[in-house]
């Protein structure tokens, strides 16, 4: 089950993790266990900047010589730019140290296969309710983000997947919208005015955003309340899908190969 | 000597059976609580894979943040595992548990004194650089003692000898949950509307 091939590439995927939350790790873990079965890399690791392994003290378990370090977040910003290369110690892109070479690679949430991964999650939260839209050209696709003024990358990012998915015309409309600044999520309802909606947070884990802010914000349940009712959601006459964080879904893990690919492609590493 | 040969090599000249933290380590490889050791009958077997689900919360399902607390539930056994599974499971358990313990058999182990990590520290933990020595002391107390099973090695250290069968959990740089607990303690001293460190 497990390749003892020292030959082969390690993989280190990073996440945020938490230490009030159990969830906010999840994806990272179901991510690497996807990969160790795939057999492309000889070890798979996972650290995280709020749990065990951190990023400080984790590649003391890497016996690889080459490491494809990808880090698990949806954009770029602080922690991939400055924590995680301050913590991993690493020079750049490549980092050549005592007979190891580690490969930076942008964070997953980067790669532009991350369209694909939306418009599968979008799918497959309506296909999983047992209904279907009606029509896709009377269906808005929401793209929630948090909005913050301390990383504008995240929503540029959001902007970016948001301008492609309308390009494909596979929805009447597509939209973003943000907990912390306009458009806000709690306007969904004047921002579309289309019968049925299709909403995917862009978050790397369930945690308090995705699983109780924004249905708060939604309208779907009340402060402190868990989300009691199932998609779709009947409101003032419009059915609306919310699905669970776009981390979470198990796609993410071919977006890790996918930039360590555009990595090689990239730096010329066969 | 890499952590898998070091490991092998360990368990090749120690007699069984082996302890790491809450966890007993017999020949074949099997691996179950502690306080399962005499009820291995009655033991839910499961997969690799499930590890990381049962490290996350105690018993009573209140989450661990620390994978080395002292509340590791029980009830399970994991078997038969190669040693490839074997170090992988030790270290979904106890992370970085083996490379620290083959680094300090080593002598290679690097210890990083606090206020190296607290400096290194920015945005909102850069203010951990101002706790005091007596401080941290007091915080190691209340929460590396009351919490975490790991031997601290760096100041103020905890005495340690290791036990021929058990491999030690061993704590060579303050975490990621002791900065936090440190910058409230340093917030706790800064009066109220001054900013301070980036607290």
């Amino acid at each position: 089950m497990i390749s003892s091939s020292t030959s082969k590439p390690a993989l280190l995927i990073v996440g945020h993790g938490s230490t009030v939350n159990a969830d906010s790790s999840t994806p990272t873990y179901d991510h690497a266990w996807t990969l160790r079965k795939s057999n492309h890399f000889s070890e798979v690791h996972e650290c995280f900047w709020k749990e065990e392994p951190n990023f400080h003290q984790c590649l003391g378990q890497i016996e690889a010589e080459t490491i494809y370090i990808v880090p698990n977040f949806i954009s770029s910003g602080y922690f991939t730019e400055q924590v995680i290369p301050r913590e991993l110690e690493l020079e750049g892109p490549i980092t050549e140290r005592n007979d190891q070479t580690f490969y930076y690679c942008e964070p997953v949430g980067l790669h532009e296969s991350m369209t694909e991964v939306l418009l599968h999650r979008a799918q497959e939260v309506v296909a999983s309710s047992g209904k279907t839209v009606r029509d896709p050209q009377n269906t808005c696709l929401f793209i929630f983000g948090h909005g913050t003024n301390l990383n504008e990358n995240s929503t540029k990012i959001i902007e970016h997947q948001v301008e492609r998915i309308r390009s494909r015309n596979l929805y009447g409309e597509c939209q973003f919208a943000y907990m912390e600044e306009p458009p806000l999520v709690k306007d969904w309802k004047t921002l579309t005015h289309k019968p049925e909606v299709v909403a995917v947070p862009f978050f790397i884990a369930d945690g308090l955003h995705s699983f109780i802010d924004i249905p708060v914000l939604l309208g779907l349940t009340e402060e402190g309340q868990p989300l009691q009712t199932k998609n779709p959601h009947h409101i003032e006459g419009r059915d609306l899908w919310y699905a669970n964080a776009i981390g979470t879904e198990p796609l993410i893990a071919d977006l890790i190969l996918a930039q360590i690919k555009k990595f090689n492609e990239t730096h010329r590493i066969s | 000597m890499k952590p898998t040969a070091f490991l092998n090599d360990w368990l090749l000249r120690t007699p069984p059976p082996w302890k790491i933290g809450q966890i007993l380590i017999q020949p074949g490889f099997t691996l179950c609580h502690q306080g399962d050791q005499n009820s291995s009958e009655t033991l839910r077997p499961i997969p690799l894979e499930k590890i990381t689900d049962l490290i996350k919360t105690t018993a009573n399902g209140n989450f661990r943040p620390l994978r080395s607390s002292p509340d590791l539930p029980s009830g399970w056994i994991l078997t038969p595992l190669s040693l490839e599974e074997l170090l992988l499971a030790l270290r979904l358990f106890y992370p970085s548990a083996i490379a620290h313990w083959s680094a300090w058999s080593q002598q290679t182990l690097r210890i990083t004194p606090y206020q190296e990590t607290a400096e290194r520290q920015t945005g909102m933990y850069h203010c951990t650089r101002l706790l005091t020595s007596e401080q941290r002391t007091a915080l190691t107390q209340s929460v590396c003692a009351q919490e975490c099973m790991k031997k601290r090695l760096w100041e103020p250290a905890d005495p340690f000898t290791s036990s021929p069968q058990e491999i030690p959990l061993l704590c060579a740089e303050p975490c990621n949950y002791f900065i936090p607990k440190a910058r409230e303690v340093v917030k706790s001293m800064i009066p109220p509307k001054k900013t301070m460190g980036g607290c």
